[in-house]
């Protein structure tokens, strides 16, 4: 049995940043079932080692680490394939929901055809906004690699059509 | 498109995520059922090497592919970086073609009789899968070895899946051999199931066969992954197996008793070592012959 106290910190853990590890979840499977499948295989190993990990200097660089970590040697799962819904998750009913969906679509699909590494340094590096270094030492890569993967990503997000059209959108608006 | 545009694209993407109803009580379960699991598997290990040095176990020399008919751990964990093919011998060879008994029989005398079955049915769901595995691998390909045994794992995932990923050599290429089988809905297609160029056939039986060739994800110094996926679903009986071959020859990453994740690496860029209809074959095979809980 856990240390009510050490209970207690897992538990405030989770509640305040599973929101941002979860965001960072879905962008890496572009789904929320297997997005929030990700963010509870990653903390169950969190908890496993909490007593240590709390004493650390940031209890969520730790989970963020397991979470990409786990999402890349789960590059099999596609293979697995758990059944895809085919539907995405609701919007709030107002505004523009095919809009909405469409972008969701756009950019997920974009995403989806970058390999699994290079999705998780584009989420990090562009989306999070971390340096080389850092994706580096998370992914367990050397900067070089990062900076390649990152490279070619990009270019190949920058000819994506979809992505394209997005952004005249964006610039239209 | 700028650095800012693909992330303002990307973060104004993402969809409200609705937490579930208890996250915290669903990882705590998780951690549980993994620290349980660590822990049965920890004592079986134990047991088997405490039997082993005692000189306890006995048995005809296990089965005919040198590999322990037990579906609980029959071998210390494997490396997680094991490079193949390896200069050192296995201690528990499982070449199934290999004509030295196994070290390991595959049965004895023991206390814990649900951990170590008897070779010809296996109890555990796990022994079931491995013994099927390695008879579909022995008549699709017999001339194939595989480095160590094929040890099938829980992935502790609701959907009641088991895979095992293990080094294999055939038709003179090296590769990766995975099997995985699941629940599934028993309506999976191609469509549904992977976005590669798939074919979609009927087995002898009224399986629906799902075939991938020559795809994969990944290379090593330029050299590709080249892989061949095959998908059996048995429709009525709700059940999917999964074969991958491909022609990576290191594992990285094996499904262990904490964690299920297969990972591999070290692609040699050739064609895999089995060939689509040996995979199918085998996946056909499989499937025919396991029933998940």
């Amino acid at each position: 049995m856990a240390p009510p106290d050490l209970e207690r910190g897992f538990a405030d853990f989770v509640a305040a940043r599973s929101d941002a590890l979860l965001r960072s979840a879905w962008l890496l499977t572009g789904d929320a079932g297997r997005a929030e499948d990700l963010l509870q295989t990653a903390l169950a190993k969190a908890w496993r080692r909490w007593a240590a990990v709390e004493r650390a200097d940031s209890p969520e660089a730790y989970v963020r680490r397991v979470v990409f970590t786990t999402y890349v040697s789960w590059w099999r799962r596609r293979w697995r394939a758990e059944t895809p819904s085919g539907e995405l998750p609701d919007r709030p009913g107002h505004g523009d929901l095919a809009g909405t969906v469409a972008v969701q679509d756009a950019v997920t699909r974009a995403l989806g055809r970058l390999s699994r590494r290079a999705r998780a340094v584009v989420v990090l590096r562009y989306v999070e906004d971390r340096p080389v270094a850092e994706v580096a030492e998370l992914l367990g890569s050397t900067q070089g690699a990062v900076k390649v993967l990152a490279s070619r990503a990009l270019a190949e997000l920058r000819a994506d059509p979809d992505l394209q059209s997005l952004v005249l959108d964006g610039a239209n608006a | 498109m700028t650095e800012q545009d693909l992330r303002r694209i990307v973060l104004d993407a993402v969809p409200p995520l609705p937490p579930p109803p208890d996250r915290l009580a669903s990882v705590l379960r998780r951690a549980r059922l993994q620290r349980v699991r660590h822990a049965s598997v920890t004592a079986a290990c134990a047991v088997t090497l405490v039997a082993a040095t005692a000189g306890l176990l006995v048995g005809p020399g296990g089965t005919p592919f040198g590999v322990a008919s037990s579906g609980s751990p029959s071998a210390p964990e494997p490396s997680p970086s094991a490079a193949f093919p390896s200069p050192v011998p296995s201690p528990l060879p499982s070449n199934f073609a290999s004509p030295v008994p196994s070290p390991l029989p595959s049965s004895f005398p023991s206390p814990l009789p649900s951990n170590f079955p008897s070779p010809a049915v296996p109890k555990t769901v796990e022994g079931r899968l491995e013994a099927a595995s390695l008879d579909a691998l022995r008549r699709a390909a017999p001339g194939a070895s595989l480095v160590r045994d094929l040890r099938f794992q829980d992935s502790f995932a609701d959907n009641g899946e088991y895979g095992a990923i293990q080094l294999i050599n055939a038709a003179g290429r090296d590769g990766t051999l995975t099997i995985v089988a699941r629940r599934a809905t028993g309506k999976e297609t191609c469509a549904s199931e992977v976005a590669a160029a798939c074919t979609q056939s009927t087995g002898p039986n009224g399986e629906r066969v799902l075939s991938v060739p020559a795809t994969g994800d990944g290379s090593s110094d330029g050299r590709p992954n080249r892989a061949l996926v095959v998908i059996v679903i048995r429709p009525a009986e709700k059940l999917l197996v999964t074969v991958i071959v491909d022609n990576a020859t290191e594992i990285t990453q094996y499904p262990s008793a904490s964690q299920y994740a297969m990972e591999s690496t070290g692609y040699t860029g050739q064609l895999p070592p089995l060939t689509l209809a040996q995979a199918k074959a085998i996946a056909l095979d499989v499937a025919a012959r396991t029933d998940l809980p």
